[in-house]
């Protein structure tokens, strides 16, 4: 065909005569130092940081350099914790040392609770390790793992810590999020797609922020991003994670199925009351609170924070807290302010009339333990890392809150021939061998034991958690069987139950009934946990000395036992 | 000479039918020639020997044939299926009474499973279809026939015995669904000897429960078994837990019911042969069946076996079929709701004896002490006693159904894939406190939920509104989660799941019960403006259908008497109270005299 048209021989010539004179650099390479060259109409990342792009994403060397060939050797992120001592440090020395403290970054209370129920070390405060160098850094597991102590810093790598400064995670619906200082201050949406001005920018493509600025108003979708599956965050919302199985995967309104986010569908229980009025998470967790104030600290009811009687007044508090900031006093009226929604809620304050506030004894009570409405209360839970290929058992079972997990299983479920399990290690980004799988046993909202607080304060408990750890190894051999820990002191199972808040606050408080003459609330369990199954209701001792289950007295009084 | 001759025929007489008696009674019975080749079977039991009947009564074929293929021709292998059973196990001479009963039984006809499911997918009020009528008729019906062939038609009496593998392969077949005792063959049967399956009255509870492990869960919850969330945990080895259940389900183990707990007692124990096997009438439904109540055992009525004439004949007869039993000749037996002998609760003297039919065994049964002040007080006239005495109940809360019209599923009534696919997804499962309300006979049971959200996919998978249904109904049955001690005064008279407005925080405000729900069912795109557990909601107006004219939730007088009482309990806590009397009056006497030690308390409380 070619030999028909004689027009077409100049051409062809041409063409590859111009290949033959072109050298191993094409003469219009691309300066990637004229950013606005191609990023037309970027918004500008805030009104204190109105600077050249290179001074936020060029090492100081390339600032210089008056040619640059490489889109790769811009830094991206510049907050990343890689990067962020050396842009931002600049002028936030004070701030990114502070952050590195805090338990965002260092993941301390994770860390070191889990090590000591897993039998790894023999306390769980003060902390040893962390994510980052605050501590000593998380060590990694041993290629042959025999006990849970051994397992248990791949079960951090692998599964816990996706959520931390470091990381972005698996990125997935609802998830993506970027890291160091970004991963809050820079927004992203749930499909993590662009919304902004750049042209350069690929509106369909995710794994962008909203758009390029960085800003102090985080909304709550910012914090679930991190704060989600069934954990303090997503109550807030009202969110409770369906169960795993495909029975689950239900189509509703409209045949369609539930939307997936956060690695899973959702229940929509009733939201907090504060929620309801429109207050955004940082409107009661502060600046110091979430960025840390440059102490160690091991877990996160030890970190000051903001509190009902705050805003609310309480028992020995008449009135709210004046040097909060936001709240205001007018015609002897307390308001709350809040700068981020902008706007003002006036305050319902702590009422001693009301009959369960009458009552002295209930000074020993947190507000949260009668005005939550719901709790997460997840028992029992079984994991186990494989080594070995055995994918078919979890064809039913591949929804696990774990996008990774998911397609991996995904795509080896549909293969003939499959390849062996492996899944990264979110501290290093490193892919290893084997993956972990998880399942409850039973996991409900409406059960509320109750327990002291660091406070000696009743609280409610939740199980965080109860394991059971299992490890089949490369050639197929079960290591661990369905062992449950002991921890690091053999004081006790490496099972807990935790007090916590639950962030489903009411405005009306449960009945009296919901905790006196209630089982499961006095710790005896569901049908006094006479089965195997049932136990699991009865509540483990708490990881630190300072927070206790309740006393044989305090049960028998609730239950009205003599 | 004429009176020699007959003398000697009368004698040659005499002596031949004395020779010919004698020559019957020495020889085998006419040997059918199945026995050429099935030389040595087993008797299926001992009312059944193979030297009286043989084969051919039961299993027909050509007996006179020694030719395999002659001689099983027209030959049936499950004499107890019901297409066949009339010219068998009815035939005149053997069980003709029992046949037309049975066929008549709900588990034959699966009457009230059709008629709940036609009247509430598709409001048809009298619907009369059973299993007969469809297996008949291919074409008979909507969407919840297809969905009664596709999802629930496996269970029923005229399913065939052995057609699949596993737990479906053991269900059906008529008499022998119930009386033939499952054991897996491990080795191919040998055709001249082999055991051959045996035939029982002493119906073991797997029998039951290899159907009844669905929908009520009722042959689950009395083991004690709930079926999970599909977990599988705690893992074994590596694999997943082994507690498993057909359907690739798992379960969960909670308290068992007491009469299988303390009594290691069966279904049938309970269960007598009329409740099970019918009564000859057409049932509506299973509870009209059904002919035993709590109180037939607990609260029992006796008969003299001699003076209850065929009632007593068939006491007699079913505890000799039992072969364990004390036959109640000489005593009394107790009366079934319908007032049929129930032969295994007998009065020997004044000693009142329940029998275990599995073995024999005798039982200590606890006469109902309805002179206790708990079982007595006023306002508990219509408690049932399931409502106080069932522990939990199964509850399957959003029944999300996925009808594709694009797909094929096996009809289990054809045997044939046809068009349309049924898919079953749930929201979630709860066990504990169950929801009461006024069941069919206007007493207060428990309820479970039955929730369908039917979503219609056409051939080219497009959704169709149109077609696709929410209906959702709660439903009262028996638990079987029978336990000694009873739920808590509060568990009932304070409880909003248990009153029935779901989970969710109950509170006064200006002197008005208000209530805030815990389950946002429109945010978790169920399109309904109630949550998922709410039966009523707290002014009395229903929130979900039943699935029985007449049963329904409290309603708001109802409600207002319940609640009425919770806020006495702080103190007066004994049901032998004074004040639980008569209540109205110490209602009345609270609220006018001033001077009464309950304001006292509440002044005490009330600062």
């Amino acid at each position: 065909m070619l030999g028909n048209s004689p027009k077409i021989y100049p051409i062809v010539c041409l063409f590859f005569t111009l290949i033959a004179c072109s050298g191993p650099k094409p003469p219009e390479a691309i300066n990637y130092k004229h950013c606005a060259a191609c990023h037309k109409g970027i918004e500008s990342i805030s009104r204190n940081h109105e600077f050249e792009c290179k001074i936020c994403h060029l090492q100081p060397a390339r600032q210089t350099m008056p040619f640059l060939e490489e889109h790769e050797s811009i830094i991206r992120n510049p907050s990343d914790p890689r990067w962020v001592s050396l842009f931002c440090g600049k002028c936030h020395e004070k701030e990114i040392k502070q952050v590195q403290t805090s338990l965002h970054s260092t993941m301390a209370g994770i860390i070191n609770q889990t090590r000591y129920l897993w039998g790894a070390q023999d306390v769980a405060f003060p902390p040893i390790y962390s994510a980052n160098h605050a501590l000593k850094p998380l060590p990694e597991s041993p290629l042959h793992p025999e006990s849970p102590a051994e397992l248990v810093d791949d079960f951090l790598r692998r599964k816990c810590l996706r959520c931390h400064l470091h990381t972005k995670g698996p990125e997935a619906k609802g998830l993506y999020r970027a890291t160091g200082c970004a991963a809050c201050h820079m927004i992203y949406n749930n499909k993590g797609l662009y919304e902004g001005t750049d042209k350069a920018i690929d509106k369909h493509k995710p794994s962008y922020p909203m758009v390029h600025r960085f800003t102090k108003q985080i909304p709550d979708m910012q914090c679930l991003h991190c704060h989600n599956q069934n954990h303090v965050g997503a109550d807030y919302e009202g969110l409770f994670e369906h169960d795993y199985s495909k029975t689950y995967r239900s189509r509703t309104t409209g045949g369609a199925p539930l939307p997936v986010i956060y690695g899973l569908d959702q229940h929509h229980l009733a939201r907090d009351v504060h929620a309801e009025k429109g207050l955004w998470c940082i409107d009661c967790h502060s600046r110091k609170e979430i960025m840390g104030d440059g102490k160690l600290r091991g877990y996160a009811l030890a970190v000051p924070m903001i509190k009902c009687k705050d805003c609310h007044a309480g028992f020995f508090e008449p009135a709210p807290n004046p040097s909060l900031k936001g709240i205001t006093e007018h015609d002897g009226r307390f308001y709350f302010h809040s700068s981020y929604t902008g706007k003002t809620y006036p305050l319902t304050l702590f009422s001693k009339e009301t009959l369960s506030h009458s009552v002295s004894l209930h000074q020993r009570v947190r507000c949260s333990a009668c005005h939550a409405q719901w709790s997460f209360q997840d028992y029992g839970l079984s994991v186990i890392r494989e080594d070995y290929a055995d994918y078919i058992k979890w064809r039913k079972l591949t929804d696990q809150g774990d996008p990774y997990l998911k397609d991996f299983l995904d795509e080896q479920l549909g293969r003939e021939k499959i390849d062996p399990p492996a899944s990264p290690d979110w501290l290093d980004s490193r892919l290893k061998k084997g993956a972990w799988y998880t399942g409850w046993r039973f996991r409900r909202w409406e059960w509320m034991p109750l327990g002291m607080d660091q406070n000696q304060k009743y609280s409610i408990l939740r199980p965080k958690y109860q394991y059971f750890i299992s490890y089949v190894d490369a050639t197929g051999y079960v290591v661990l069987d369905n062992v449950v820990p002991q921890r690091g002191d053999d004081s006790d199972l490496g099972w807990t139950f935790m007090p916590y808040v639950p962030h489903t606050t009411s405005p009306v408080g449960r009945s009296c009934e919901s905790c006196h003459l209630n089982n499961i609330a006095a710790g005896i369990g569901v049908f006094d946990g006479s089965t195997i199954d049932t136990q699991l209701t009865i509540p483990s001792t708490p990881v630190f000395p300072s927070m206790t289950l309740m006393s044989n007295e305090a049960q028998k009084r609730l239950l009205l036992r003599k | 000479m004429k009176r020699i001759l007959i003398l000697i025929i009368l004698s040659l007489t005499t002596v031949l039918i004395y020779q010919e008696n004698r020559r019957s009674k020495i020889l085998p019975l006419p040997t059918e020639g199945c026995l050429s080749c099935h030389k040595s079977v087993s008797d299926p039991d001992t009312s059944h020997p193979i030297s009286a009947f043989g084969c051919y009564s039961c299993h027909m074929g050509n007996p006179y044939s020694l030719d395999k293929e002659r001689g099983h021709l027209t030959m049936v292998k499950n004499p107890g299926d019901l297409s066949v059973v009339g010219s068998t196990c009815g035939q005149a001479k053997c069980h003709p009474d029992i046949v037309p009963r049975v066929k008549k039984s709900i588990m034959a006809t699966n009457r009230g499973i059709i008629k709940t499911l036609e009247y509430r997918w598709e409001k048809i009020e009298n619907s009369n279809k059973d299993v007969e009528y469809l297996m008949a008729k291919e074409n008979a019906g909507g969407l919840a026939i297809d969905q009664y062939r596709k999802m629930c038609g496996g269970c029923h009496l005229w399913k065939k015995r052995g057609d699949r593998q596993g737990e479906i392969g053991k269900r059906g077949g008529g008499c022998s669904d119930c009386h033939i005792i499952d054991k897996d063959r491990k080795e191919p049967i040998d055709v001249t000897k082999f055991q051959h399956p045996e035939i029982t009255t002493r119906i073991p509870s797997e029998n039951c429960v290899k159907c009844h492990n669905r929908s009520a869960r009722m042959g689950l919850s009395y083991f004690g078994k709930f079926e999970s969330e599909g977990y599988g945990t705690p893992f074994d080895g590596w694999e997943l837990n082994q507690r498993r259940l057909s359907g690739g389900r798992f379960y969960l183990n909670l308290p068992a019911d007491i009469h299988y707990a303390k009594a290691d007692m069966t279904c049938i124990d309970c269960h007598t042969e009329t409740g099970v096997m019918g009564d000859g009438t057409r049932h509506e439904y299973m509870e009209g069946q059904v002919d035993i109540t709590c109180r037939s055992c607990h609260d029992p009525l006796f008969t003299s076996v001699k003076e209850a004439g065929e009632a007593g004949d068939l006491a007699v007869k079913l505890a000799f079929l039992n072969k364990k039993i004390d036959i109640p000749q000489e005593a009394k037996v107790g009366r079934s709701k319908k007032g049929k002998p129930m032969y295994n609760l007998q009065k020997r003297g004044d000693q009142i004896v329940f029998y275990r039919k599995k073995d024999g065994a005798p039982i200590e049964l606890k006469i109902f002490p309805e002179k206790k002040p708990h079982h007595s007080m006023a306002g508990h006239e219509r408690l049932s006693c399931q409502s106080c005495h069932s522990a939990w109940i199964p509850q399957c809360y959003g029944c999300h159904i996925t009808y594709r019209k694009d797909l094929v599923q096996k009809d289990w009534l054809s045997g044939e894939k046809t068009p349309g696919q049924f898919r079953e997804s749930r929201s979630y499962i709860r066990f504990s406190k169950p929801t009461l309300g006024i069941n069919a006979s206007g007493m207060v049971a428990p309820f479970s939920p039955c929730q369908v959200f039917v979503s219609v996919f056409d051939r080219k998978g497009d959704y169709v509104h149109e077609e696709s249904l929410n209906t959702l109904t709660m439903t009262s049955f028996d638990p079987h989660t029978t336990q000694k001690g009873s739920r808590t005064c509060h568990d009932c008279h304070g409880d909003p799941k248990s009153l029935g407005f779901g989970e969710g925080i109950l509170y006064k405000k200006e002197k008005e019960w208000r209530f805030r729900p815990t389950y946002d069912a429109q945010s978790s795109g169920m399109g309904i403006d109630f949550p998922l557990d709410a039966f009523v909601d707290i002014n009395g107006k229903p929130a979900q259908l039943t699935s029985r004219k007449g049963a329904r939730p409290f309603n708001q007088e109802e409600i207002g008497k319940i609640l009425d009482v919770d806020g006495c309990f702080p103190c007066h806590v004994r049901y032998e109270d004074k004040i639980y009397e008569d209540f109205k009056q110490s209602r009345r006497r609270f609220e006018t005299e001033k001077d009464l030690p309950c304001w006292e308390t509440a002044r005490r409380y009330t600062p």
